[in-house]
């Protein structure tokens, strides 16, 4: 299948070629020599880089006369004013970038800056390669707009050790957490490390579970819709926020949290000064490769129920860490297709998951690969999960993630009450998505 | 002009009879000013571990396997050729553009001349980030986007109203005697600025040379929104670039930051009594 | 000192071709975009697209409403005063001592002002992991001597994290006044000062009487480029703490940052940018009327 599709492609190219030699700016064929321009946050020396690397240069085998150039931003922040610069001023600079789907590509979207990948999609079985669930984050609008290469779940990983030091079981409802971080406490461990300083996605993630294990699904999705019946104000949200009170005022987080680094957290979780870190599924692919000497003393366990709430414990919160989107204003659209095609590939999914560690949003062949177990289990998690929670900063707007996160950074901070934070969250939506 | 304090000042009188009181407080803000940085360059020559396990101490052997592995991955170099470029064009431009310009404005009366210096100085408290977008569209449509020039031009641009500010300051200072001595039979405003003003300036432009240079040198908005490659990319962004890579490789961050300081450190260090020289010059006089 | 007008055939020319380089790339690169922002700033719009949905001073109205703007002037507000507090007397100090008659001034000189050599995004992250709370320098010093209950978690603590970073900032630029300041005592002729210790002043009436007086004028400009420098300041700020926690170092300049790059609020982040111009016009005007007038009182 793959052999016709590339034949067709070259077919068409001589065609064009014989054509005109005036190109448009629009839709061109694939023509001659091109350059493509990637955005990502990858840049020299992140393992992910490696994976990305690898599709190019197999795409490049096929279309050596494309030269694929790549900008990458180690840094979040940065990527993220340069990436709002560039669609302000019409998008004309990237031709495939990496994007997190959600609201934000939603909204980009709709201004018709991302290129429609719905009708490539039904092409050569492409769509049949992901799970719904990840379509689903890079979909709006009954169309899809972006390939994703990452899917993530966020767990409770932890220490083994430290626990058996203890004599700690895994706790499995919110009492035994609580339980759990009284004994860590008490011996001088940080029960939780957690990091706030810049990184209030990260502080997010545990009330979002918070509201999963107690209302389940269903509460945002009606909220952030705007169905009749969903607002912010719901008590679920309150009782949530209630809850992560709690487990601040208990003492489950290290001192000083509010200014703890993102990359500092890691740190403290690696030399095993805490024993519990909330995290997403790269976090074991991380850990290999900056502490491989306190790798095989790392589990999880999933977030745990909360007493009396709807929610299942096999409902996870996830979302894609990768995922690349098209430019609406690129000239060489089917050039990007491809090398997206080639970034959802076999080869590129088994790279994740071997050079990178982590889990592929594209069907992999699980045989090819050799993996550990944590990584192993962790897939599994994802593959049986009856419900994907969209971490909340993607599902919104980029303006309603802004307000939702500096409200949740000032729960932290006891700056606000969980009442408020609804009605703020409640309002802003209402401004927001009217 | 040699940076050394004239003799007869420091002759003059010596400050407080608490001498001790003057050294004390020199060797705390020594101290204060000194340890960050000698902290982070001996903290660089650790190996990852021993950071973590003793924060403060010395190394336990001189060990620079961290900046092996960053200078091997990395385009430092490059950043730094990139910086020099910049700055040093940036700042010429500066300061002959400032310098002619603040004469006009510190001896020549003409129409609207208020106005137009009111005009140059209000924009010293604009906020950069306001003109990101559009300057942004305007540099690609002149087709200089991602280029040196995308940097010198707004680097420029932005720092003539503050340099203005201070040569027009200097200028106006300097006694209408000195025209009329020098030019009795009447001459040319030309002559009069690049015969007599100018080189009595010499201390402002001074000023203005280092200002500019160091303000330029550590600028990061626009040199991370204006351009893109790595090949044109500065210092400043660079090191944005490798701690968002080595998150937690703090040997690796450390060194990074060493090496992004201590060649400037170095050159400051070695020619300290021109640089400071130039900026106190205005001392000697006649 | 007065200026005379040139009744000369090319003064009107070197007066253009001496201002039209600079203000050809002022207006084109600074004049112009302010008066795009200023547009912006009357629309609302998230940055792509065409800007069509015209609000008036709706984004203005809605700052003078909103809380966090408040905090972030109360920050800047702060970290103004702040700034002249801990910068100005420092460096005129340090800058009295050396010029006296003290031993080591000139590595004295060259370290003080060697902050400023630092990058400031060095400067952010060096002291980022100085205050690091399980691995920085300061809590683990403070251990170190016994000083444990003295450890913090610096930038995570709202009540201080604002403080802590002035402290870098004081740390940055105090080497910088104190050299402007040294420049302008070597400017003041020895013979005042001889005159003095022949009447027989004591060092601190010098201080008081000759060198405080004459250096007035630098004093003031010094104090106007901090108050502006503190009212834009952005870099140090958004490195370390991008205005966390929740807000506690939340400045002007890192709101509007906020709203316009990572919101997509454009227009709100313009309207933000004119109210910071305009505080900033406001307070350099009057503390320039303030100094003025005491002045001219004497």
């Amino acid at each position: 299948m793959k052999k016709v599709g590339v034949m067709l492609v070259i077919l068409i190219m001589a065609c064009a070629m014989l054509a005109a030699a005036g190109v448009s700016e629009t839709q061109s064929a694939t023509e001659g020599p091109a350059t493509l321009r990637v955005w990502d946050i990858y840049p020299e020396g992140t393992p992910f880089r490696a994976v990305l690397d690898g599709a190019i240069a197999r795409f490049n085998e096929k279309y050596p006369q494309v030269t694929v150039e790549i900008v990458s931003y180690g840094d979040m922040s940065n990527y993220k004013t340069k990436f709002a610069t560039m669609m302000a001023a019409g998008g004309r600079d990237a031709d495939v970038f990496q994007t997190w789907g959600g609201g934000q590509l939603a909204a980009y979207a709709g201004k018709g800056l991302v290129h429609d990948l719905t009708p490539s999609m039904g092409v050569d079985g492409w769509k049949e390669r992901f799970s719904p669930a990840a379509l689903s984050f890079v979909s709006s609008n009954e169309k899809i707009w972006g390939v994703p290469v990452e899917l993530a779940n966020v767990m409770f990983y932890y220490n083994k050790e430290i626990f058996a030091k203890y004599n700690l079981a895994v706790p499995t409802t919110f009492t035994e957490l609580l339980d759990v971080c009284t004994v860590l406490k008490n011996n001088q461990v940080i029960p939780i490390v957690l990091s706030l300083n810049k990184a209030e996605w990260v502080g997010d993630m545990f009330y979002q579970y918070l509201v999963t294990r107690v209302g389940g699904l269903e509460p945002f999705k009606k909220a952030i819709a705007r169905e009749p019946g969903g607002t912010f104000e719901d008590p679920v949200f309150v009782e949530a926020a209630k809850l992560l009170r709690k487990m601040v005022d208990h003492g489950c987080f290290q001192e000083g949290f509010l200014g703890t680094e993102y990359a500092s957290m890691r740190q403290v979780f690696t030399q095993e000064k805490a024993a519990m870190l909330l995290m997403g599924s790269w976090l074991p692919g991380q850990i290999a490769s900056e502490a491989p000497q306190m790798y095989d003393k790392v589990d999880y366990f999933r977030f745990p129920l909360v007493e009396g709430g709807k929610g299942s414990i096999t409902e996870v919160v996830g979302g894609t860490n990768a995922a690349f989107a098209i430019s609406g204003a690129t000239k060489y659209p089917k050039y990007a297709e491809e090398l997206c095609r080639e970034f959802s590939s076999e080869a590129t999914a088994n790279d994740v998951l071997s050079l990178a560690k982590r889990l592929p949003a594209a069907k992999f062949d699980m045989d090819s690969v050799t993996i550990d177990d944590l990584t192993r289990s962790v897939i599994e998690e994802l593959d049986t999960a009856t419900g994907i929670q969209l971490y909340y900063d993607q599902s919104s707007t980029p303006s309603l993630a802004q307000t939702h996160l500096s409200g949740i950074a000032a729960l932290y901070a006891g700056l606000t009450t969980p009442e408020k934070l609804a009605t703020e969250w409640e309002a802003a939506a209402k401004k927001e998505l009217q | 002009m040699n940076g050394r304090i004239p003799t007869p000042l420091s002759k003059r009188f010596s400050l407080f009879s608490g001498k001790t009181v003057s050294y004390v407080i020199l060797i705390l803000f020594f101290l204060f000013m000194a340890f960050p940085l000698l902290w982070l360059f001996y903290s660089s020559l650790k190996p990852m571990q021993e950071i973590y396990d003793n924060v403060f101490a010395l190394p336990k052997r001189v060990d620079v396997s961290n900046y092996l592995h960053i200078w091997r991955t990395s385009t430092f170099p490059r950043y730094y050729l990139n910086s020099v470029i910049v700055t040093v064009i940036s700042t010429i431009g500066i300061v002959i553009l400032s310098s002619l310009a603040g004469f006009i404005f510190g001896r020549v009366q003409f129409k609207g001349r208020n106005t137009l210096f009111f005009i140059l100085i209000a924009g010293m408290m604009i906020p950069v980030q306001v003109t990101l977008i559009p300057n942004f569209i305007l540099l690609r449509e002149l087709r200089l986007f991602d280029t040196y020039l995308a940097m010198i031009l707004p680097y420029i641009a932005f720092n003539i109203p503050i340099s203005v500010f201070i040569m027009r300051g200097f200028f106006h200072e300097l006694p209408i005697e000195l025209e009329d001595a020098a030019c009795i039979d009447g001459c040319s405003l030309k002559r009069i600025c690049f015969s007599i003003m100018m080189p009595l300036s010499m201390p402002a432009l001074s000023t203005i040379t280092i200002f500019n240079f160091f303000t330029v040198w550590n600028e990061l908005i626009f040199a991370l929104t204006f351009t893109n490659r790595q090949e044109v990319r500065t210092i400043p962004v660079g090191i944005m670039d490798f701690v968002g890579q080595f998150e937690t490789d703090y040997g690796y961050i450390f060194a990074a930051l060493s090496s992004a300081s201590i060649p400037l450190l170095i050159v400051y260090f070695i020619g300290q009594k021109r640089i400071i020289a130039g900026l106190t010059a205005g001392a000697i006089k006649g | 000192m007065k200026l005379k007008r040139r009744l000369h055939s090319d003064t009107r020319s070197t007066i253009l071709i001496f201002l039209v380089p600079a203000f050809i790339l002022y207006f084109m690169l600074v004049v112009f975009p302010i008066f795009q922002s200023a547009r912006y700033s009357l629309y609302r719009w998230d940055g792509l697209g065409p800007i069509t949905r015209f609000i008036g001073l709706e984004n203005y109205k809605e700052i003078f409403q909103d809380p966090i703007f408040w905090k972030s002037l109360k920050n800047n507000l702060i970290v103004v005063f702040f700034s002249l507090a801990t910068q100005m007397p420092p460096a005129l100090f340090l800058a009295i001592i050396l010029t006296g008659r003290i031993r080591g001034k000139s590595f004295l000189r060259t370290v003080y002002f060697a902050p400023q050599i630092v990058s400031t995004v060095a400067a952010s992250y060096l002291f980022y992991y100085v205050y690091e709370p399980t691995f920085g320098l300061l809590n683990n010093l403070l251990k170190g001597i016994g000083l444990d209950s003295l450890t913090r978690g610096w930038l995570g603590d709202p009540s201080l994290a604002l403080y802590a970073v002035m402290v870098v900032i004081s740390w940055k630029y105090i080497g910088f006044y104190m050299v402007l300041f040294m420049a302008a005592i070597e400017g003041i002729p020895n013979e005042l000062f001889e005159a003095a210790r022949i009447d027989g002043c004591s060092s601190f009436q010098v201080i008081r009487k000759i060198t405080l007086p004459l250096l007035s004028g630098t004093i003031k400009t010094a104090c106007i480029l901090s108050i502006v420098g503190s009212i834009k300041y952005f870099d140090l700020i958004w490195v370390m703490t991008s205005g966390g926690p929740a807000h506690s170092t939340e400045l002007i300049a890192t709101y509007m940052y906020k709203k316009t790059f990572l919101s997509w609020e454009m227009g709100y982040g313009a309207a933000l940018a004119f109210v910071l111009f305009a505080i900033a016009i406001l307070l350099s005007v009057g503390f320039s009327r303030l100094t003025n007038k005491k002045a001219e009182g004497r």
